[in-house]
């Protein structure tokens, strides 16, 4: 469904841009429908950048994304309407991801108006749907941002992503801001969401027990280039050896 | 002898909105060279426990019970008295590195700082001090010329550690020193951390870290909802918990099934009576919503704050 091909990401850095960063230096990956891909890595190996890249918040400085075929770098107007509502991509801290004055309510329908996707009188019942859908009560409704927990923000969240009827969703580090217990709420979630609606995740984090819970296929990241990728089992039994697992 | 006795600890806060019960009648004890990991989970009141120690909570705070540390009861010193334990016998490694540290003073006058601190050292040996605690944590000698947004976040918890050992205290407690770290720099931090503790000084981790916890401490003490629920050995704790509360909490880490506990915390504004956990416990029976559950020793030094634990 998804495929990266030789992707590669630039940025220039220090004095007049002087030094070239390659965060992304040639990554190439595929994930199918329904699956989970998990991408792991140190701090700055370049994970973030391929999320980014993947959902289309940066332009590559090469290399394509492929999404049912389509590069989603070449296509422009309607398509790439439709493509910017099938991928989708959640960030690590969820605070930062609702504006703060708007109500949960308001934040849920924002996406749907755009898209044009429900109308009238029907935003308030597909609103409540999406609320249910992460078991989030209609009360959550008028509330803030800032009057939730950080779980039940991260649920928000989710469910913005969904209500554009997403086939992939980034996860970016999405419980790392998140208590275990939350986190592991959060994934039982989106897990029960992934068998519906035959979601495919791109899951990105360091945590590599979290990763290898949760993903079928791994690869790791390290200084922008892939060094190991395959089923999550065989990968982490090596790592282990790799980093003196403690 | 112990170093510091813990009784019947309480902390509240009385808000415009309503009262927040931080703890409720925590009761810990710390031998010398005892390393104690306190886990829990966001506002079960591990900061709040720290900031008690060391008289550090702000001023609204209503604290009650008795901290004693050497036979000294530090909740009935004065500001000036207190000063004195800060930092030489009892020092505190703050949460969050970026914002512990001053951004714009550099690492090492930082230590400098923390080291000419209580008078005892002339200036001209500060210098050494300085280069000395920098090398114990690992630090490269330019950290002491850096400031702290040009080091890693690893560099900054090493900064940190060394701020916190520069007048050798006879307890170090550290709130969260693993987190926000990846995992090899998480293992180093606390492959350090048991260099700078391990048969030397006192020490309390609070930390989320299951892992580290294990790896670093002798004891272990459970909170949730403000009170200490689980507390003992913690090899006895790790292979067998007791409280459901802790069972679930393990059973929620990625390595350990990733099985979630049902429910929320409590809000601490508004406690009901009987146990704190009971609304989210699956073994829960009628007794637990009507009545708190002691907190007893079920075996020597073992502490469970469960009802279904010992009837």
């Amino acid at each position: 469904m998804l495929q990266v091909e030789n992707l590669r990401k630039y940025f220039r850095d220090g004095w007049w841009g002087r030094r070239l960063v390659k965060a992304v230096d040639g990554v190439s990956f595929a994930i199918e429908a329904g699956s989970t891909f998990g991408l792991v890595g140190e701090s700055g190996a370049g994970k973030s950048t391929v999320g980014r890249l993947v959902a289309g918040l940066l332009r590559p400085t090469d290399g394509r994304v492929l999404f049912e075929g389509r590069d989603i770098f070449k296509a422009n107007g309607r398509e790439a309407f439709y493509l910017r509502r099938k991928i989708q991509i959640i960030f690590q801290n969820p605070e930062g991801a609702l504006n703060p004055r708007m109500r949960i309510g308001e934040i849920l329908a924002e996406p749907l108006l755009v898209h044009r996707l429900v109308r009238g009188r029907h935003v308030r019942e597909r609103v409540g749907e999406l609320l249910a859908m992460v078991g989030l009560g209609p009360e959550f409704y008028s509330r803030y941002p800032w009057e939730m927990s950080g779980g039940q923000n991260q649920r928000v969240v989710i469910a913005r992503a969904l209500s554009l009827g997403p086939s992939l969703l980034v996860l970016d580090e999405p419980t790392s801001a998140l208590d275990v217990s939350v986190q592991a709420q959060v994934f039982q979630l989106l897990k029960q969401i992934q068998n519906k609606m035959r979601l495919a995740y791109l899951l990105i984090s360091h945590d590599l027990e979290l990763v290898s819970r949760v993903a079928g296929e791994v690869a790791v990241l390290h200084q922008g280039r892939l060094v190991e990728q395959g089923p999550a089992a065989s990968v982490f039994s090596h790592l282990c050896v790799v980093y003196g697992h403690k | 002898m112990s170093l510091l006795v813990i009784r019947e600890l309480s902390v509240d806060f009385p808000l415009p909105e309503g009262t927040v019960y931080a703890l409720s009648g925590v009761s810990l004890e710390l031998g010398e060279e005892e390393r104690l990991a306190l886990i829990g989970e966001t506002g079960s009141g591990k900061s709040v426990l720290a900031g008690a120690i060391l008289r550090l909570l702000p001023a609204q705070a209503r604290v009650r019970g008795e901290i004693w540390y050497r036979g000294t009861n530090l909740l009935a010193l004065s500001p000036e008295e207190m000063r004195r334990f800060r930092g030489s016998e009892i020092a505190l490694v703050m949460q969050n590195p970026a914002s512990a540290l001053n951004p714009v003073l550099t690492g090492g006058y930082q230590v400098r700082e923390a080291v000419l601190r209580r008078g005892r050292l002339a200036k001209r040996l500060a210098q050494g001090k300085v280069a000395e605690l920098l090398a114990r944590v690992g630090l490269p000698e330019r950290a002491a010329s850096s400031y702290p947004h040009q080091l890693s976040g690893g560099m900054q918890q090493r900064l940190l550690l060394s701020l916190g050992l520069a007048l050798a205290p006879r307890l170090l407690i550290a709130d969260e020193p693993t987190k926000g770290l990846d995992w090899s720099l998480r293992s180093q931090i606390v492959q350090l951390l048991q260099d700078i503790t391990a048969g030397q000084r006192a020490f309390i981790l609070i930390t989320h870290d299951l892992a580290a916890a294990r790896y670093l401490a002798e004891r272990v003490a459970v909170l949730y909802a403000g009170q200490v629920v689980e507390y003992g050995l913690a090899e006895d704790l790790f292979s067998l918990p007791r409280h459901p509360y802790t069972r679930g909490l393990f059973a929620s880490h990625p390595a350990r099934g990733l099985k979630p506990i049902p429910g929320m915390a409590p809000v601490l504004t508004s406690l009901s009576r009987g146990c704190r956990f009971q609304p989210r416990c699956g073994q829960a029976r009628p007794v637990c919503a009507r009545e708190d559950p002691p907190f007893v020793e079920i075996s020597e030094g073992y502490f469970v704050r469960c009802h279904r634990c010992f009837r």
